[in-house]
């Protein structure tokens, strides 16, 4: 434990880092230590008799760490988050500038807003005074020249001053002036500046900012400026130090507070991250406001503040769209499962070691016992963490175990056995199948519990009660396995821990990498259309996770890009985006999206502008209509790209049994375009990245394998499943459409009719003929086995016989079937459209009867 | 070996292109095969001409009538058979109801 003397220190030296800082009192270090004053002022005083700060004179006393003399001149800068890294180049020119002989060089310092030109300037100044380049108590004057933009009488006044009215210039004579901004400073003002800096005699230093040194460029202000700083930009600058700007940053709000903030990895990688438009300042006010957030929220709280990603600002947030670009760096800087605490003085890092769920909770009860909370509120609080510790708990005791091998070599072979014929019990008496992550969890939970690493654990009595009432059966169970493990290992177990075993029974375990509910966007050309449609859908269907954005039409890519990225991040909420569109660039676009924000995201493509775009091309160069026609339908079938679907085959032990599993699939399966894709993998990200490339271009419609993945909410059948389902019941397992004309053996088919039909393209009929045919069971009526093999032949002979003119049989009830059957009539001529478009002919009356005579049986 | 047959479905053309095949291995068979094609509106005039009447698959809902009408031994082709011409099968349906007395 520090001691209060060197809190009090570090507390001073804290703020003395600080930009504006004076120095802090006596009753400000009481309040924010929660100190007695009284104290405080004796520590201040040995302090100050060690000189390890000084004071101030006048009222109040301000205390400082600063102490001017020359022998710590060459500390200065020091405390300059980058002063030994990014800013070390600047830090001695600055220096070197004050130093310089005879009078120090006058400088412009450029950088973008809120890199810190002013504070610079103000080290710079009191490095001087520190050197004794400046007199003791030597003036230090700013002036903000955009505050003069458009007036600039009022800047020469303000500046140079009146008669009988000294302006800054005159203030600031044997001091320091510090000129920010001075590119608003007008050309006139500029050129007197030069005069006056040239006729100077009282020895003023001059430091200029601006953003860029070209903003400068009048020669004759340039030569009084001889020399020229540039502050990088936050972005420039190594991660590194942008984590130390944080951690002071978060001190000090913590100091403000006077409370212990705390901030878990997620948060400061999007610190770390997000586009910080404004620099330093703006990451600084950001940090600011999303600490106030978190005061608001928990300001009944005692003691710890925990900050979240979602106190702070949607543009903050959004640096997690980024977490991807940066990768190793940043899990080397912020490690996963970590937790920072400030205090205000100091920065603990603590690992949140997975393994312990009871070591926490205890911790978390002594802490708020400590507080004088009392135990009712103590155990409410806790139970909800329990809840939510639980599913976590029982994640990390599984992640490194996938198969019983590995499991035998951590736990007791009793453990394991015993766990075994109690979870089959268990199944038998519950009528459900219990998760082999059960199994695992379990036999992990009560290892710990035998070789004595649980500790005492807490549960409310109203989560007490709603396990007993809930979950009766499996409590029961339970009961049974704790008489077990008495037997066996002696262990005694409080209520709380058969309910917490009974926890493992009733608990779901989730893989799923997105839980969340999807969101659909419609990015769309023109003013205000996504936003209709979105308005439509939403009215009718309440629901409310449906966004529209608006594709502009001359941005160039990677504005929309740019746009597109930020929008999708803001509106994602962790099930994935369905983006529906109309623009071809957007693909790539969204492909690039996902692969860098880890977002899965569905395309559906809905060309309804381009489609217009081209057919009014189309009937503005006069094409003709019927062509333009056809063109339209081609391009939204390009659009819409080539939709696959895809099932996966999942093995855990290599890629053989995959492949088996893919070709017994595909020999028996009869299903309909489908591309089935054999993978051999155990770990869980690298799956759901191939999973998501798969998504990319079409439907997973199901996963078949020796255990389910449970990724993207895609339907699972186990390889017993599909080994068991008779042969011609495997599309409805597995979900996809069954090959159409079902018993049919088209290749034998087609190679009789190749012999037998002199007059038509049989490549050509081979494709389209099983389509028709599927779509007239679809459209007009189910065929039986029969009629099916009786009519493809009928139908192909039709082609055939009107493609070599030959005579069409007369049908003698035309008439009587045609007017009866009207409707079914011009149904079937519209299905039969694609037949005679292929092949050039006319399928007359007669022809049409006689179809309707088979397909009806009349 | 004398087979009269008589090839009946909608319009007779899809049957058509079964009697070609079936000439075809009538001959390669050595069996006198006497076989036509027709429609179901026309029947009725030529089949006392044959002695079995075979009808394609599409057309089966109209056994009951057909056999009524011809009063002659008729079969159903197996759709598959139909399909794909597969005649050595279709004869053997044929020679199932083929009348005995002859």
């Amino acid at each position: 434990m520090k001691s209060n003397k060197e809190k009090v220190y570090d507390f001073i030296r804290l703020h003395a880092a600080e930009e504006n800082s004076e120095g802090v009192s006596t009753s400000y270090i009481a309040e924010a230590l929660n100190l007695q004053r009284t104290n405080v002022s004796s520590i201040l005083n040995t302090l100050v008799s060690e000189k390890r700060i000084r004071k101030t004179n006048g009222r109040p006393v301000l205390y400082h760490t600063k102490t001017p003399g020359e022998k710590d001149a060459d500390n200065y800068f020091s405390t300059l988050i980058g002063s030994g890294g990014s800013l070390k180049h600047a830090i001695q020119l600055a220096k070197a500038a004050i130093l310089y002989p005879p009078r120090s060089l006058n400088t412009i310092i450029t950088g973008e807003r809120g890199t810190g030109k002013r504070h610079l300037a103000k080290q710079m100044y009191q490095y001087a005074a520190a050197c004794q380049v400046l007199p003791q108590n030597a003036p230090y004057v700013e002036m903000n020249c955009r505050d003069y933009a458009d007036a600039e009488s009022r800047a020469q006044t303000e500046l140079f001053g009146t008669e009988g009215n000294a302006g800054l210039w005159k203030k600031a004579e044997s001091g320091l002036l510090y000129l920010d901004n001075i590119q608003y400073l007008g050309g006139r003002l500029r050129r007197e500046l030069a005069e006056r800096i040239r006729s100077d005699a009282s020895g003023i230093i001059v430091i200029a900012s601006c953003v860029e040194a070209a903003q400068v460029a009048e020669e004759e202000v340039q030569t009084e400026f001889p020399m020229v700083l540039r502050l990088p930009s936050l972005a420039e600058r190594p991660l590194t130090e942008r984590m130390e700007m944080i951690q002071q940053l978060f001190s000090r709000e913590a100091s403000h507070i006077g409370r212990t903030l705390t901030v878990k990895e997620d948060l400061l990688r999007c610190l770390l991250l997000y586009e910080c438009e404004a620099n330093y300042h703006q990451l600084k006010t950001d940090i600011r406001i999303g600490c106030a957030n978190a005061y608001v929220r928990e300001y009944q709280n005692q003691d710890v503040i925990p900050l979240y990603i979602s106190d702070f600002e949607r543009h903050v947030r959004m640096g997690m769209l980024r977490w991807g670009i940066m990768g190793d760096e940043l899990k080397t800087l912020v490690p996963g499962n970590t937790l920072y605490s400030f205090d205000g003085t100091q920065v603990h890092v603590i690992e949140e070691s997975g393994g312990n769920i009871y070591r926490q909770l205890s911790q978390k009860a002594s802490m708020l016992n400590a507080e004088g909370i009392p135990p009712e509120e103590i155990s409410a609080i806790l139970s909800a963490e329990v809840e939510r510790s639980f599913g976590w708990y029982h994640r990390e005791l599984v992640k490194e175990v996938n198969d019983r091998e590995q499991l035998a070599a951590l736990v007791d072979q009793r453990i394991v056995e015993l766990v075994d014929s109690f979870l089959r019990q268990a199944q038998e008496q519950l009528h459900r199948r219990l998760d082999d992550s059960i199994f695992y969890g379990l036999c992990l939970h009560l290892n710990s519990l035998i070789t004595g690493k649980g500790e005492p654990r807490f549960m409310d009595k109203r989560q007490i009660d709603h396990l007993l009432a809930a979950h009766r059966t499996e409590y029961l169970l339970c009961m049974g396995l704790v008489n077990r493990l008495n037997q066996i290992w002696g262990l005694e177990l409080s209520t709380d821990e058969v309910l917490l075993l009974t926890m493992f029974l009733c608990h779901e375990p989730s893989v799923s990498s997105q839980t969340g509910i999807p969101v659909i966007l419609f990015a769309f050309f023109g003013e205000g259309i996504a936003e209709s449609i979105v308005r439509t859908i939403v009215s009718l269907t309440h629901f409310k996770h449906i966004f529209p954005f608006e594709l502009p039409l001359e941005k160039e890519e990677n504005k929309i890009y740019e746009a597109l990225k930020r929008y999708i991040g803001q509106i994602h909420q962790g099930g994935g985006v369905y983006v529906v569109y109309d623009s071809r660039i957007l693909p790539e676009i969204l492909d690039e999206i996902a692969a860098e924000s880890g977002i899965l995201i569905r395309q559906l493509p809905a060309p309804v502008t381009t489609m217009g775009i081209e057919l009014a091309r189309k009937v503005l160069t006069g094409a003709d209509p019927g062509q333009a026609y056809q063109d339209a339908l081609r391009e939204i079938k390009a659009f819409a790209g080539d939709h696959k679907n895809y099932i996966v085959t999942l093995c855990t032990t290599g890629k053989g049994g995959a492949e088996e599993l893919k070709n017994y699939i595909e020999r028996y399966g009869m299903l309909e375009n489908v591309k089935i894709i054999p993978m051999s993998m155990s770990d869980s990200a690298a799956l759901s990245e191939a999973f998501r490339r798969l998504l990319r271009t079409g439907t997973i419609q199901c996963v078949v394998g020796t255990y389910d993945p449970k990724l993207f909410s895609i339907p699972f059948c186990s390889i017993s499943e599909v080994f068991s389902t008779p042969k011609e019941q495997l599309p409805e397992l597995l979900r996809v459409r069954r090959v159409p004309g079902r018993p049919l053996d088209y290749p034998a088919i087609f190679d009789y009719l190749e012999q037998q039909l002199k007059h038509v393209d049989l490549i050509r009929l081979q494709k389209l003929l099983p389509e028709v045919l599927d779509s007239i069971e679809r459209e007009l009526k189910p065929l039986s086995g029969d009629t099916q093999a009786g009519l493809l032949l009928h139908l192909a002979c039709c082609i055939d016989r009107l493609k070599g003119q030959e005579k069409t049989p007369v049908n003698p009830r035309k008439t009587d079937i045609l007017g009866s059957h009207s409707q079914e009539f011009r149904r079937l001529m519209k299905l039969l459209k694609p037949l005679e478009k292929s092949f050039h002919i006319i399928i007359n009356d007669d022809e049409a009867a006689n179809i309707l005579t088979i397909i009806y049986q009349l | 070996m004398e087979r009269k047959i008589l090839l009946i479905c909608a319009g007779g053309m899809s049957t058509g292109i079964l009697m070609k095949k079936m000439e075809k291995y009538a001959a390669e068979q050595g069996i006198t095969l006497q076989i036509e094609a027709v429609g179901m509106s026309a029947y009725e005039d030529v089949c006392k001409s044959y002695d079995v009447i075979l009808l394609g698959p599409q057309v089966a809902y109209k056994k009951a009538e057909i056999e009524q009408v011809s009063q002659m031994p008729l079969a159903v082709i197996a759709a598959y058979d139909y399909a794909v011409g597969n005649v050595a099968n279709i004869m053997k349906q044929v020679e199932a109801i083929y009348p005995k007395t002859q």
